[in-house]
């Protein structure tokens, strides 16, 4: 039992995003550093930028076109090459860390002993030993630490994974994940001696590929849905299209197994786009597509229109015909349209709210139950699915790395 | 069409017909009919349905829609009194829901008025090139207040009309109740029907938006549905169109033009929908 079964009891992470949680932070200021203000990072300081609560005071890049890039959009953020400057820096509170793969285990650590509250993008680390150091000196420097796992803040997913979790839609039977993309997913390198530093995600050295850097994201999907982790992983991979010179695989197959039996896959191609990304939790009852945001019956009620009226009227019973909507065609009668599982849309994706609760837990000093774990086992999860491709075999999740 | 005929219930024989038309589904529910008269009412329902489909059909290249939307106001077409009658209430209805309500919605042009009417001539020309008349946010609606006229002319006292789903008139009552009563299908509305029809607006059923916007040309992509009840179910349609792409703030000042008509936002029910599903 991973940390995912205790999640859905309450959402205390969720918090900063209230108001209650708001009127905590009410005065405070959160002054931040961001190590690695490249794309995923530039991401971040536009969404800090919209969070009262938050300051960017400092920025670092060993790569100048981001470092100035950053500096366009917070003049006032002191600038440093070096992420250990950086951290010596006293106005800094917390670092956010979006550098490449290999780099977040040395500097987390040396951001908790620097005194830091730590934000860092997913994955964890490099390797589950880094990933399981990581997570134990974060816990023992008292400081804040999250990893970015933002669907755990995007509100459909906290809505969804709640009905799952209660049951709501029969057993979970299967975790469909799935990321297409047609691109060669590389970054334009101004010259070529930069082609590894700007092109890590392509390298072994820096990354472990779309395990790392998608199968992150949905795996977590899984646990959440199910309240368990996995205990064995198999699956292939290789490099199938994109043959130029990268290290990392192209095209993944990965199927993670519950204890119960029950299957989660991840799959990744990037020769082809035609379906997209997906996230599909299949339930005995329903199905829950959490890329579209629907949800859809197994055995939807019939649509009945008003043809029930006669059977009624037949028997002397009146009742309430539930028909009313806007129109439909005539030859989709028969697909089940399902249910938004919002009422409304919902911008985002979870990433603005899942900073407002980093900065509501670095004011309030309190670390939220379980998102610290759900990420570490995301992270674990997608390097355990990596060995057993580039071993080949069956991999079982070793007891060493669960959390006691 | 098919066409159901029971006397099961001796006190409430019933009437049920149904046929597609206008890329939906035309249902209709007559109580207290002989057999007879209730395939014949429903032939002649039919039969006026598909003449004004054939009307305002923009995509029938035979139809006074698809002529006027080609002709680019190079010149003035000729219409019929109903047509001409239709297109007169168009542009009132414009003017009166400051222009969220708009047949002209889907033009590239925002030229408004879009047509002009000419009485004398009974013609109607278009105000310039790019306009596109479409009635797809009233078309049924009107269809359903002339199959109540030809009901009643018919000495049809009860009956239940269903267009699509999305426009409903209801005349007099269920055999077993005081009137007809109807539910979202979404859950969150429920609504009691008697000599009055009722209109809903909003996202298709799988989600998807589709209605435009008509001051900025933008699909709306508002999740919930807008019902408006009232006497015309013409003007429930057009009402709850504009309702529908009007922002909140607008819709009470658009309907205190529209004595005798209220509006409902339905927001979906997840858990009533859970409960009838699964």
């Amino acid at each position: 039992m991973g940390a995912a079964g205790f999640l859905m009891a309450s959402v205390p992470w969720l918090k900063g995003c209230t108001a209650a949680g708001q009127a905590e932070m009410s005065g405070g200021k959160v002054r931040f550093g961001i190590i690695g203000p490249g794309s995923r990072g530039s991401f971040h300081i536009d969404n800090l930028l919209k969070i009262p609560q938050a300051e960017i005071v400092a920025l670092c890049d060993n790569y100048k076109v981001n470092l100035d890039k950053a500096s366009a959009k917070v003049p006032s953020a002191r600038r440093y090459d070096d992420y250990r400057k950086l951290l010596e820096d006293k106005d800094v509170d917390a670092v956010v860390i979006a550098t490449p793969l290999n780099l977040h285990y040395r500097m987390a650590v040396d951001a908790f002993s620097a005194g830091k509250n730590v934000f860092c993008e997913k994955a964890m680390a490099y390797t589950m030993e880094e990933c399981l150091d990581m997570y134990r000196k974060g816990k023992a420097s008292g400081r804040i630490f999250f990893v970015g796992q933002q669907r755990l803040f995007d509100p459909k997913y906290v809505k969804i994974m709640d009905s799952i979790r209660k049951g709501d839609f029969g057993p979970v039977v299967n975790v469909r994940n799935y990321w297409f993309r047609n691109n060669d997913w590389r970054r334009p390198v101004p010259s070529p001696d930069l082609e590894r530093h700007i092109n890590w995600r392509l390298y072994r050295e820096y990354s472990r590929g779309l395990m790392t850097e998608l199968a992150c994201h949905q795996l977590q999907n899984g646990t959440w849905a199910l309240g368990m982790l996995p205990d064995r992983v198999m699956g292939t991979g290789n490099i199938i299209y994109w043959k130029d010179g990268r290290e990392v695989f192209d095209s993944v197959c990965t199927i993670y197994t519950f204890p119960n039996g029950v299957n989660m896959t991840f799959e990744s191609v990037i020769s082809n786009k035609h379906f997209g990304m997906g996230e599909q939790i299949l339930c005995k009852d329903a199905t829950v597509d959490l890329a579209s945001g629907r949800l859809y019956a197994e055995n939807p009620k019939p649509r009945s229109g008003i043809r029930q009226l006669v059977g009624e009227i037949e028997q002397g019973i009146f009742s309430s015909s539930a028909f009313a909507g806007t129109s439909w065609n005539a030859e989709n009668a028969s697909a089940d349209p399902g249910i938004a599982i919002m009422p409304e849309a919902v911008e985002g994706d979870g990433s603005l709210e899942m900073m407002q609760a980093f900065c509501h837990s670095v004011l309030t000093g309190i670390q939220p139950p379980h998102v610290l774990e759900e990420a570490y086992y995301g992270s674990v999860l997608c390097l355990l699915g990596d060995e057993a491709l580039l071993q080949g075999k069956i991999l079982e999740f070793p007891e060493e790395f669960r959390l006691s | 069409m098919e066409f159901v005929y029971s006397t099961k219930n001796p006190d409430a024989p019933v009437a049920f017909a149904s046929f597609n038309a206008m890329h939906s589904v035309f249902e209709m529910v007559i109580a207290g009919v002989s057999g007879n008269m209730g395939r014949n009412v429903a032939g002649k329902v039919q039969e006026k349905v598909r003449e004004i489909e054939g009307k305002l059909n923009r995509h029938d290249p035979d139809s006074v829609f698809s002529k006027l939307d080609s002709s680019s106001g190079l010149s003035p077409v000729g219409v019929d009194d109903e047509v001409f009658s239709i297109l007169q209430f168009c542009e009132t209805f414009r003017k009166s829901t400051a222009g969220y309500f708009d047949i002209a919605a889907l033009s590239v042009s925002d030229t408004r008025p879009a047509y002009r009417l000419s009485p004398e001539c009974r013609t109607v020309c278009l105000s310039g090139e790019g306009l596109v008349l479409d009635a797809g946010g009233f078309g049924k609606g009107y269809a359903i207040d002339v199959v109540r006229t030809i009901l009643s002319e018919e000495g049809v006292g009860n009956a239940l009309v269903n267009f699509g789903d999305s426009s409903v008139t209801a005349l007099g009552r269920h055999p077993f109740g005081d009137c007809w009563q109807v539910q979202a299908r979404t859950g969150g509305g429920s609504f009691m029907l008697k000599d009055s029809s009722l209109s809903v607006s909003g996202p298709r059923p799988d989600g998807s938006a589709h209605i435009v916007n008509p001051q900025d040309g933008s699909l709306v992509g508002n999740r919930c549905l807008v019902a408006v009840e009232g006497r015309s179910a013409f003007v429930c349609e057009a009402l709850s169109t504009a309702l529908y792409a009007a922002p909140e703030m607008m819709r009470p000042v658009i309907m205190s033009s529209f004595g005798g008509y209220s509006y409902k936002v339905i927001r979906q029910d997840f858990k009533q929908w859970i409960e009838e599903n699964l």
